[in-house]
């Protein structure tokens, strides 16, 4: 039983994108790329699995999405532009909305855990899941 | 003949686990939530309720069905004040937190779980000028 020779170039074709697949992950999520935002309010907190969770809430410029910003520093005003870093997914929160008063339990919203946070000013701050107190900085 | 109670085994422990599930569980059937008229009359509070969880919440008097009742509202993030009117929907639950009413004697107040409120405004009434 010998095999075809066509196949075999096939199956390393194969392998090399399925190996390809499996270290690629997903697309949304993970990006260590600069986002400009623009803060919709001052500092604000939602809830997450029974944890409040401090930050702003803010637009982003090119897209018009709304993220909520998960950092602790309160030092930013609304209407402020700021250049942020870290990773973002869809969760479930409760939100308060301060401009139409109104309390959502569960709410899609996509949070944005910031690594790096760095105002028009060129003030730049650290958030608390920063990649260095995560253990993924990177190595010399 | 061995064949039929081999069959039957699964779905006798299937049967058994459902049956004690049920027994355990304080689940209670679905509930379709409900919008009130609530007031807010007292500050946002830490509790502990009778079955035993910590909530935050407000005491509050609900309007239903031209009722008036005294809730435990228990939302996730109090970010209401004292007297404010809500337009809120959620479920009444099984728990209840005990309170003091005065004259050493203690109520009963039922908890209202918030899925979502917003500030109830009043719209002026229409008045048709006169002709």
């Amino acid at each position: 039983m010998r095999a075809r020779p066509v196949s075999r170039p096939a199956l390393g074709l194969a392998a090399l994108l399925v190996l390809a697949g499996c270290r690629s992950g997903p697309s949304e999520g993970w990006s260590s790329r600069a986002r400009t935002m623009i803060l919709t309010s001052g500092p604000t907190a939602i809830v997450m699995s029974s944890s409040q969770v401090p930050g702003y809430w803010a637009r982003e410029a090119e897209s018009e999405q709304e993220f909520f910003l998960y950092t602790p520093v309160r030092s930013y005003e609304k209407g402020g532009r700021v250049t942020v870093e870290g990773p973002f997914g869809v969760a479930s929160a409760a939100v308060f909305r301060d401009e139409e008063g109104t309390y959502l339990r569960r709410s899609p919203t996509r949070v944005l855990v910031v690594w790096k946070m760095a105002g028009a000013d060129g003030r730049s701050d650290k958030g608390p899941a920063s990649r260095e107190a995560a253990g993924h900085a990177r190595r010399p | 003949m061995r064949v039929v109670p081999r069959a039957l085994w699964p779905a006798a422990l299937i049967g058994l686990a459902f049956f004690q599930a049920r027994c355990q569980s304080r689940l209670r059937p679905w509930v379709p939530p409900q919008e009130v008229r609530a007031k807010i009359i007292s500050e946002a509070t830490f509790l502990r309720t009778g079955l035993g969880d910590y909530v935050e919440g407000y005491l509050a008097e609900c309007e239903s069905h031209f009722q008036t009742e005294t809730v435990v509202m228990v939302l996730e993030l109090p970010c209401y004040r004292l007297g404010d009117r809500l337009i809120v929907t959620g479920r009444l639950t099984d728990d209840s937190v005990r309170l003091p009413l005065g004259d050493r004697t203690e109520g009963r107040i039922p908890v209202f779980d918030v899925t979502a409120a917003k500030p109830n405004v009043p719209k002026a009434p229409v008045i048709p000028a006169l002709k």
